[in-house]
């Protein structure tokens, strides 16, 4: 049976990009400006969407309400910290107690209109905040960090493809993200999510988190995903090179440009591209996922 | 007490810098092209010396000697393969037998002449070839691979400085090197070590790269290292950012610039510099490290 992609980047013609960051600390918790200064420093960076991700601190829409938007889309949530790994709650609408046994806190946060993201899998001194064994383990939640910002300044490292690759490779289907995790000024910027909503509203910049309709950037802008059957083209801004990787983490394809175009093998099991640009700028399109089944399953 | 870095980068009169590759595969094990056919590759592209590694078939001085090496230094080498994680020995006079516990066949390989490098720690599919708790374990390696190139076409990651950066940290003194691992013609030239060699003889590349005098990279040029007292200035032909790493993983300073100039904090343990150019292109120092004046 003839394979064909199963992939997130099904329709670009109906919305826009929108800048996001989803993680981002405020004085509620260890961040050192208030939540208004952080809501001012996104907004004047042209940002569209903001979370401020306090530890184990909810930051609801009351909370918003009471605060200047500037313009952004707010969401609520926070970054559930305490007694084990470190996860994004997004669109969290009421605390979540962070117990010790994660699954559960998992299945507590993704209740509703609300869900989870793992943070900064290899941070710390063993490079493995969150093992390979609990990302196995563990079912529900929608996203991995492979870039968090504030890590650079941390111990272990800011990426984390190698814990994203593991996990497609198994047939899991995990987006990937690129967060600041901000805790000043200074730390903003770093990374970010463009995200492809039908509307500018919080609601469709959620809805497209969840179906996988962005990228994680570091500073490189895809301008083209296209699909045709088993063909795939990217086309960036700035890349100076794009690499095709495969299952495993294999590499596909390589090209020294700003575009490529390249037929997916029918015998791996996904396949995703990471741009490279200046001053070590990056760019990871979602996973394209190969199926033996003729049409997409709806 | 005042505190400096102790590094292997102080000048050397009349040296000179040297490209090579330490980790080569032929046809005498899983390569496809011969011996001669590598060889030819590898000196039509400029390289200076090169060490054919293939898997537990040595390659000695005497077996150097009787190939054209076309103007390169051939070096004497090995790659340690079964029984465990692979291991390049350099510069042997035997082959070393791989049976037995690795720690002992380390110790065999290291106490016959030159050095044992720890190959691509990052390959396979749960990106652990050689995992740290061994690395912690066995003492008698020089070096790590911290970028093998033909990883980036198979399972796991080519790179492996998150280990580096765990061992550097646990106070080990060890060196990264960055070899291409080539079995065919697509693997050749993605990865190599610059030398600081006194000369062009075998056993001066040997004991440079033994020493730590070179840095390890996939195309970026570094021109000058300079150390004086806790400062260090590097110069680049090709850089766009310089970011200096202390432990573990720990980014002090970064510039957007093809040099760069840092204060070392006197509480660093280690630095070391990652050199990121175009088109995913890097270029990595050896650590200098913390020690009392």
């Amino acid at each position: 049976m003839a394979k064909h992609l199963v992939h997130p980047y099904e329709d670009l013609a109906n919305g826009q990009w929108l800048k996001v960051n989803l993680h981002a600390h405020t004085t509620m918790s260890d961040g050192q400006s208030t939540r208004q200064q952080t809501i001012d420093d996104y907004a004047d960076r042209g940002y569209d969407a903001l979370m401020l991700s306090d530890h184990d601190v909810t930051t609801l829409v009351e909370d918003y309400m009471k605060l200047d938007s500037r313009g952004l889309l707010l969401i609520p949530g926070n970054e559930i910290s305490a007694n084990g790994q470190h996860l994004l709650h997004v669109n969290g609408t009421i605390p979540i107690r962070p117990i010790p046994q994660r699954q559960t806190v998992i299945d507590n946060a993704s209740k509703q209109d609300d869900f989870v993201i793992v943070n900064h899998p290899n941070f710390g001194d063993s490079f493995d905040h969150c093992p390979m064994r609990l990302l196995r383990q563990w079912t529900g939640y929608v996203g991995l960090e492979i870039y968090n910002g504030i890590v650079n300044l941390a111990t272990g490292n800011p990426y984390a493809t190698d814990k994203w690759d593991m996990l497609l490779s198994e047939g899991r289907r995990i987006w990937g993200l690129a967060n600041d995790d901000s805790h000043s000024r200074e730390t903003i910027g770093a990374g970010w999510n463009e995200v492809f909503a039908r509307q500018r509203t919080a609601e469709d910049v959620l809805e497209a988190i969840l179906a996988g309709r962005f990228y994680a950037t570091t500073g490189i802008a895809i301008t083209q995903i296209s699909v045709d059957d088993m063909t795939v083209t990217i086309q960036t801004d700035t890349a100076d090179r794009i690499v095709a990787t495969g299952t495993l983490g294999r590499q596909i394809a390589a090209v020294d440009d700003r575009q490529i175009t390249i037929d997916v093998p029918e015998t791996g099991i996904y396949v995703r591209f990471t741009c490279y640009g200046p001053h070590d700028t990056r760019a990871w399109t979602q996973p394209f996922f190969v199926e033996g089944h003729p049409h997409p399953r709806k | 007490m005042s505190r400096q870095l102790v590094h292997p980068y102080t000048p050397l009169a009349g040296a000179r810098w040297l490209r090579g590759n330490l980790h080569t595969h032929t046809n005498r094990s899983d390569g496809l092209c011969t011996p001669q056919q590598v060889i030819d590759d590898y000196a039509a592209r400029g390289y200076d010396f090169l060490a054919i590694t293939d898997h537990d078939r040595v390659w000695t001085d005497d077996d150097c000697a009787a190939l054209d090496a076309k103007g390169m230094t051939l070096i004497a080498g090995n790659e340690i393969t079964d029984g465990g994680p692979h291991l390049l020995h350099i510069h042997p006079t035997r082959l070393i037998d791989p049976a037995g516990p690795r720690e002992q066949v380390i110790q065999n390989a290291a106490a016959d002449r030159g050095f044992v490098v720890v190959n691509h720690p990052n390959w396979q599919e749960r990106f652990d070839h050689c995992p740290l708790p061994r690395l912690l374990a066995w003492t008698d390696y020089i070096g790590m691979e911290i970028y093998n190139g033909v990883i980036g076409r198979l399972d796991g990651s080519p790179y492996a400085t998150n280990k580096w950066d765990m061992l550097l940290a646990a106070g080990r003194r060890i060196w990264g090197l960055a070899n291409d691992d080539s079995h065919a013609p697509m693997d050749v030239g993605l990865g190599w070590n610059m030398v600081c060699a006194a000369d062009r003889s075998a056993a001066a590349i040997v004991d440079a790269l033994a020493a730590g005098r070179f840095y390890a990279t996939t195309g970026v040029v570094i021109r000058h290292i300079e150390v004086d007292g806790l400062r260090v200035r590097l110069e680049t032909k090709n850089a766009q950012r310089i970011v200096a790493l202390r432990q573990t993983g720990t980014r002090f300073a970064v510039a957007d610039a093809p040099h760069i100039e840092v204060q070392v904090p006197e509480d660093a343990q280690y630095v070391r510099f990652e050199c990121w150019g175009p088109a995913e292109q890097f270029a990595w120092t050896q650590p200098m490290f913390m020690a009392d004046n």
